[in-house]
């Protein structure tokens, strides 16, 4: 991972110095969400009174809790085109929000939370675990422009292309919630949260996509990309799932620079 | 006459209420108790074909009856205690070839109710004393056990609270003996049992 990364950067200042034209440089703006697909993090205790085995995993499992979990994220995304304009490395400063839910998946609204009790087997209703995590991370991507064509007219271009990106962040923000059935047993929100520990600090991906790029006459580019079921390398980047893959979509507009810096 | 007709409106509206509320908390006790009373099966790590020994109020049982397991099913109430004069019998029903029920005879326990199975808590109870007594009915047939050695260990037997409020007891413990099934010497080995005992499975005969 950190090889990776390094390579990555010391790529991006070699390949920047060819750069040499105020147009190769774009700065823009990127939003894009998607969902992260896993199981349910085996640290909380819920009971599961599914007559099922345990071992089951993923979507098909039987047991009586989902663990769901979406993201979105929104960021300023400098890229520097080399190549004639064949490849692009990107990089910038990225805010991803991650919104995951523990939840009955059998209709029932609550499932059984065991606590810890020496004297008793105690047991809380809870319909919904919720946890709200927030990373800053900076990406470093690169594309490939597979395919080029001119449409409508000569200074407006289409590729489609391929992308292979890593991030590497910092949480921020960290919020968990529990929805007890019976609004009296909310004072005991603590006690469920403190038995499982807060997600990790650091935030790491690695990530690929495919996408479109329009290109239009002043050197604006408009993207929209697909991210194929990519990796979360950091472990435990969030209490309620365990991430298999996460995949989505970004929307990506780029400035070039020269619309705001006048070339001499 | 207005004030009367507006009483009456606010009496009704009251009443409907507390019955609302009455039924929507008799029906969440008993969906309670339903769930509850449902198995979970985490196999052991040695004996994949028993439960793992839990405490947790899962509701299994298993021991091997020499090689054959004998295990509580999802179908079939693990255990039923059944309280007559002086003698507590808990019986744990599951799969052994077919449905069968071994049950342990308790004499001179006579709970009152599942919360005082609470005194077995950390109880070892010898099967070959001449007081106590095992059977074992399979086929519609029940026999009585001649035991040459055992041990039935109540390892835990402790509450079960659902938002803090007292459900079922939970007992979880041991057993293991030596005896005569058919004339055949057997050997009843490895049992545990990890069951919940409420209303619904707690029998005492006045």
């Amino acid at each position: 991972m950190k090889k990776l990364i390094w390579m990555l950067i010391f790529g991006a200042i070699i390949l920047g110095a060819h750069a040499q034209k105020t147009s190769n440089f774009k700065i823009g703006v990127e939003f894009g969400q998607g969902s992260v697909e896993g199981d349910y993090s085996n640290k909380w205790n819920i009971r599961q009174d599914a007559g099922a085995s345990l071992y089951d995993h993923g979507l098909l499992s039987s047991r009586v809790t989902y663990a769901q979990s979406d993201f979105f994220y929104f960021g300023i995304k400098p890229q520097v085109s080399l190549w004639n304009n064949r490849v692009n490395l990107y990089s910038g400063l990225r805010f991803t929000m991650f919104n995951s839910n523990l939840g009955d998946k059998n209709s029932n609204n609550f499932f059984y939370f065991r606590t810890t009790n020496p004297d008793a087997v105690e047991f809380y209703k809870i319909s919904l675990i919720k946890e709200k995590t927030g990373y800053l991370s900076l990406p470093l991507e690169i594309s490939y422009n597979i395919f080029h064509r001119n449409i409508l007219t000569p200074n407006t271009t289409f590729s489609f292309y391929g992308k292979a990106g890593a991030e590497i962040g910092l949480s921020i923000l960290n919020k968990r919630n529990v929805d007890f059935v019976s609004a009296t047993m909310q004072s005991h929100e603590n006690e469920v949260l403190g038995s499982v520990e807060k997600p990790n600090k650091l935030y790491g991906t690695f990530y690929g996509a495919l996408g479109g790029q329009l290109t239009i006459e002043n050197g604006m580019q408009f993207n929209v990309e697909g991210i194929i079921p990519s990796q979360i390398l950091t472990k435990n980047h969030s209490s309620i799932i365990e991430p298999d893959t996460f995949s989505g979509v970004q929307l990506s507009v780029q400035f070039p620079l020269s619309m705001f810096i006048k070339n001499n | 006459m207005k004030q009367y007709t507006f009483l009456l409106f606010f009496v009704c509206t009251v009443l409907i209420f507390f019955v609302c509320t009455v039924l929507i908390f008799s029906a969440c006790s008993s969906s309670d108790e339903y769930r509850l009373s449902g198995s979970v099966f985490i196999p052991d790590k040695d004996f994949p074909e028993l439960p793992k020994y839990s405490e947790w109020g899962y509701n299994t049982f298993g021991t091997y009856i020499d090689r054959t397991p004998f295990v509580s099913d999802n179908y079939t109430m693990p255990v039923k205690i059944i309280v007559e004069s002086d003698t507590c019998r808990i019986g744990f029903s599951g799969q052994y070839l077919n449905k069968t029920t071994l049950t342990f005879h308790l004499p001179g326990f006579s709970p009152e109710n599942y919360s005082a199975l609470s005194a077995l808590n950390n109880k070892t109870i010898s099967l070959t004393e001449p007081s106590c007594m095992v059977t074992f009915t399979n086929n519609n047939k029940t026999d009585t056990l001649n035991i040459t050695e055992g041990l039935l260990t109540f390892k835990r037997v402790q509450k079960l609270l659902v938002d803090k409020e007292e459900m079922k007891s939970v007992l979880s413990g041991t057993f293991s003996m030596k005896t005569t099934i058919a004339g055949e010497p057997v050997t009843i080995g490895n049992g545990r049992f990890d069951v919940t005992v409420g209303e619904i499975n707690f029998f005492k005969k006045r």
